[in-house]
């Protein structure tokens, strides 16, 4: 502990120096300025107590989301990068203990969180002015919102000591987040759902969800504090044990994992099997690319592992509830929505991490040193994509033309049923397309594979839903305004209204999105691929190491 | 498209005229004019950022100059990329490999990269294994090999599809003494095979005894190119001839100091340490001078500076 505070001096220097801390503050300040004017805007009506109680609940929850998220973004990859690059090793060298390393992280990357969250603050407390909310509750609201970026950036660090790989560490901070915020009362719900019946009472229901950070914050808003202010309390000491007990752990078992790093035994990545290797010799003289992208044998497990699951639960779901579950509409619209975005995530995580690696350690680049060209490159790409996901893909495509068809014949092939069903099919095709051209370009353009992971799937997946649901928002009250409360119809029904405004932004943003990547890849995939070589990897890195330099070596 | 360099055996493997490339303001590559023979085992030698990777990086087709052009074999680096890519193989400072792979599975991937025929990829495969010495680690994987082995499976790669011209960028960097070895014996081998091999390192006495040519490089600009015996006479301000005498130096100072073509005599440990006044100075009144004056000579020889000693005085060290 003597160690900590030049520690973290330091780490706060050089975090205070990065442009991104500053972005990253003032666009989020931004975000709740517009989000807030547009409520209000919507709200005009309204007297402004209640205009103000929905500012404050939109912005609570969202900003909610941001600290929940911010160690999967943040925190989880901070240390397994320190042992894959071998830098962990330097730090043990000099006389700083485990806590001092964690805490020395902590510090530097709860800064970025910290400041995004202050930016959020004073548009939170714009409904104290309006009389919305009373001091207390937001002050109750920013206690849990605090709380819960610490608990989420140590969960992100105690994954990241275990860890190896960046997609492991991303993947099992998002996991441990979710079990964080919901796992306890989900896992009831689960079993309760798949026993038949509800075995678990509602006060057991409620003591098993004061884990969750989600309960604090509903049990923060005057409403339910009022009746409840003792769980709130404990929840929030809950939070904060399992931030400290996070912690404590990632101190404990940093010195013991740090050593394993270059030492682990180097895995092969495709079958010893002698019958495969004029398979393997003719795949290569087909397309090296497509076959250097496919050669992992672990892909079966994780391809199918999901898709596995689902199965057992629709078929046990279907034995305990019998027709009220494979009979009900809601069941096929929910599997064929969810497996859709199964799938998209598992392409939007395959084509993150596709090049970032290889651009990283200077593989790529001797690629392009070679006789291969620009277009192989990308075919090869392509067909590595269909050869790995060929299944999966054909299994979700027949899965959601399979459960459209119920539902178009449930509905007697009603119009916007049909409609609905022929857009998704065709969207989840166009996002498709998408994720590869745009997931190709944001791997070789970003500085690691979790932050193409991040951006791909922010904008590939989840801004058009927040334009999506901002645009029909905004749409709908402007109508309202010009016609003085009155909602033109244009002859259609407001569920039709909606569906075509989902199609109307949707489609064009994938194929938007598949342009740009394309363009961007046709025409600068070279330059991109060997413009940041792989030389930085000799040099030492701090403990907040950032990404790959870009000056050139000479 | 012809890529065979036998239609073109006059050319320089290596040409370069007034090449130049700037990062924004700094000055990389300054109107650099090199020219490399074939067989040439050329050192590029320079300080750090000196320019020697870029320079390397714009023969390998990875980088546009600035202005200036440069030619292997003929073929223009930024006209004809594809075919300058079958003429050179390049190594960088980095490994780059797949640590995942089996050596032989890493060096078939290549070699397909290259267009190589699969029925010949075995017996090429073999053949370049053989000649870095890593036949017994064909089955291994390649992240369990130490560096010197991973380096030498770099160099493999590079001559999988039996370039005329081998680019290396620092190949013997953090190799231990036996490794390092081991490379320049590969390097002379691969010269006596015909090849053309540019080579920048740090370790100039290897470099010395290994290339028959050089070049140094500092600040982005040439500052000389040519054999390594004429560097040091091109490059040392003074010819310094040492010669053993016998009888009473001082008195031996006296008589050479007199004479109008030696600019400076100094006793050094045994011997007469003679500064002569210009390099075309007869060495001759040297010998002249000690007769005449009764003084035994017992030896004359000219002291040559090592690669070393000239670098270090040509060069200041600055780096961009």
């Amino acid at each position: 502990m003597k160690n900590l505070l030049p520690v973290v001096e330091r780490e706060l220097r050089v975090t205070a120096r990065q442009k991104a801390l500053y972005v990253h503050r003032g666009l989020l300040a931004f975000v709740a300025m517009g989000i807030a004017g547009m409520l209000m805007f919507f709200m005009w009506r309204l007297p402004p107590s209640r205009m103000g109680i929905s500012v404050f609940y939109t912005l609570s929850c969202l900003a909610f989301i941001h600290a929940a998220t911010v160690g999967i973004w943040i925190t989880s990859d901070c240390i397994s990068q320190e042992r894959r690059e071998g830098t962990l090793g330097l730090l043990f060298l000099t006389d700083l203990g485990g806590l001092d390393i964690i805490l020395g992280k902590l510090t530097a990357t709860s800064l970025k969180a910290l400041t995004g969250l202050l930016a959020i603050f004073p548009v939170l407390a714009i409904p104290l002015l309006l009389g919305s909310v009373e001091s207390h509750e937001l002050w109750r609201v920013m206690l849990v919102l605090g709380n819960t970026m610490l608990l989420s950036l140590a969960a992100g660090i105690f994954v990241s000591t275990l860890s190896h790989s960046p997609k492991g560490a991303l993947i099992g901070t998002f996991l441990m987040v979710v079990a964080l915020l919901g796992g306890a009362p989900l896992l009831l719900w689960l079993i309760g759902f798949l026993g038949g019946e509800s075995l678990i009472g509602e006060g057991v229901f409620q003591k098993a969800s004061l884990h969750s950070a989600i309960y604090g914050l509903i049990l923060g808003f005057q409403s339910n504090y009022l009746t409840e202010a003792a769980s709130y309390w404990q929840s929030l000491w809950i939070n904060l044990f399992l931030t400290i007990g996070f912690i404590s752990a990632a101190s404990i078992l940093l010195p013991k994992t740090w050593q394993t790093e270059g030492r682990a035994k180097p895995k092969r990545a495709t079958m010893k099997n002698p019958l495969s290797k004029q398979a393997q010799s003719a795949q290569i003289q087909g397309n090296p690319i497509a076959w250097l992208h496919q050669r992992s044998t672990k892909r079966w497990f994780n391809l199918w592992l999901p898709w596995l699951v689902g199965l057992l639960f629709w078929g046990w779901a279907s034995y305990v509830h019998g027709s009220l579950f494979y009979a009900e509409p809601s069941s096929w619209v929910m599997t064929a929505y969810l497996s859709s975005v199964i799938l998209k995530l598992m392409i939007s995580s395959e084509m993150a991490y596709r090049l970032s690696d290889d651009r990283r350690s200077g593989a790529l680049e001797l690629l392009f040193a070679t006789s291969i060209t620009t277009s192989e490159m990308i075919q090869g790409h392509r067909q590595a994509l269909h050869g790995k996901y060929r299944g999966p893909i054909i299994l979700v495509s027949l899965l959601n033309a399979g459960f459209g068809l119920l539902l178009m014949l449930w509905d007697g092939f009603d119009t916007k049923t049909t409609c609905m069903v022929l857009a998704h099919l065709m969207l989840l095709w166009l996002d498709l397309r998408a994720l590869f051209w745009f997931g190709l370009w944001r791997s070789l353009k970003s500085p690691s594979g979790n932050h193409a992971n991040r951006t791909i799937t922010f904008f590939a997946l989840t801004l058009p839903w927040i334009v999506y649901v901002g645009m029909t928002l905004f749409s709908f009250q402007i109508f309202s305004v010009l016609f003085f409360g009155n909602r033109p119809t244009l002859g259609l029904e407001p569920g039709t209204i909606i569906l075509a405004t989902w199609f109307l932004i949707q489609c064009p943003w994938a194929i938007g999105l598949a342009i740009l990547g394309r363009r961007e890849i046709t025409s600068h995939f070279r330059v991109l691929a060997t413009s940041t070589s792989a030389q930085h990897q000799s040099l030492p890195v701090s403990i907040s190491h950032q990404g790959v330099p870009d000056s050139p070596t000479t | 498209m012809n890529h065979d360099p036998i239609s073109a055996p006059d050319l320089p493997v290596v040409q370069t005229h007034a090449l130049s490339r700037h990062f924004g303001n700094m000055v990389a590559l300054d109107k650099l004019n090199l020219t490399i023979e074939k067989g040439d085992l050329f050192g590029f030698i320079g300080s750090n950022g000196a320019g020697k990777t870029t320079t390397l990086r714009i023969l390998a087709t990875f980088l546009a100059p600035s202005s200036g052009h440069a030619t292997i074999l003929g073929h223009n680096v930024i006209k004809e990329p594809d075919a300058v890519r079958h003429l050179i193989g390049y190594m960088p400072d980095f490994f780059g490999v797949y640590k995942d792979m089996e050596v032989t599975e890493y060096l078939d991937f290549f070699a397909a990269c290259y267009r190589i025929d699969s029925k010949q990829r075995e017996s090429t495969v073999s053949d370049v294994l053989e000649l870095v010495g890593l036949t017994e680690k064909k089955g291994a994987l390649i992240g369990a090999l130490s560096r010197g082995m991973q380096q030498r499976i770099g160099l493999a790669r590079v001559l999988i599809h039996d370039p005329q011209l081998l680019l290396l960028d620092e190949p013997a960097s953090g190799l231990d003494p036996r490794a390092r070895i081991e490379m320049m014996a590969i390097l002379q081998e691969l010269q006596q095979m015909g090849k053309t091999i540019i080579i920048s390192s740090h370790i100039l006495s290897e470099l010395q005894n290994l290339c028959n040519r050089v070049a140094i490089i500092e600040q982005g600009k040439l500052i000389y190119s040519g054999d390594v015996e004429g560097v040091a006479k091109q490059l040392s301000r003074d010819r310094v001839i040492l010669a053993s005498i016998q009888g009473d130096w001082e008195k031996a100072i006296g008589y050479l100091k007199a004479r109008s073509e030696i600019a400076d005599v100094q006793w050094d440990k045994d011997r007469l340490r003679i500064t002569m006044a210009d390099q075309q100075s007869n060495v001759g009144v040297i010998a002249q001078t000690l007769v005449a004056n009764q003084i035994d000579l017992l030896s004359l020889t000219e002291d040559q500076l090592g690669l070393e000693e000239v670098f270090m005085r040509v060069t200041r060290g600055d780096t961009q």
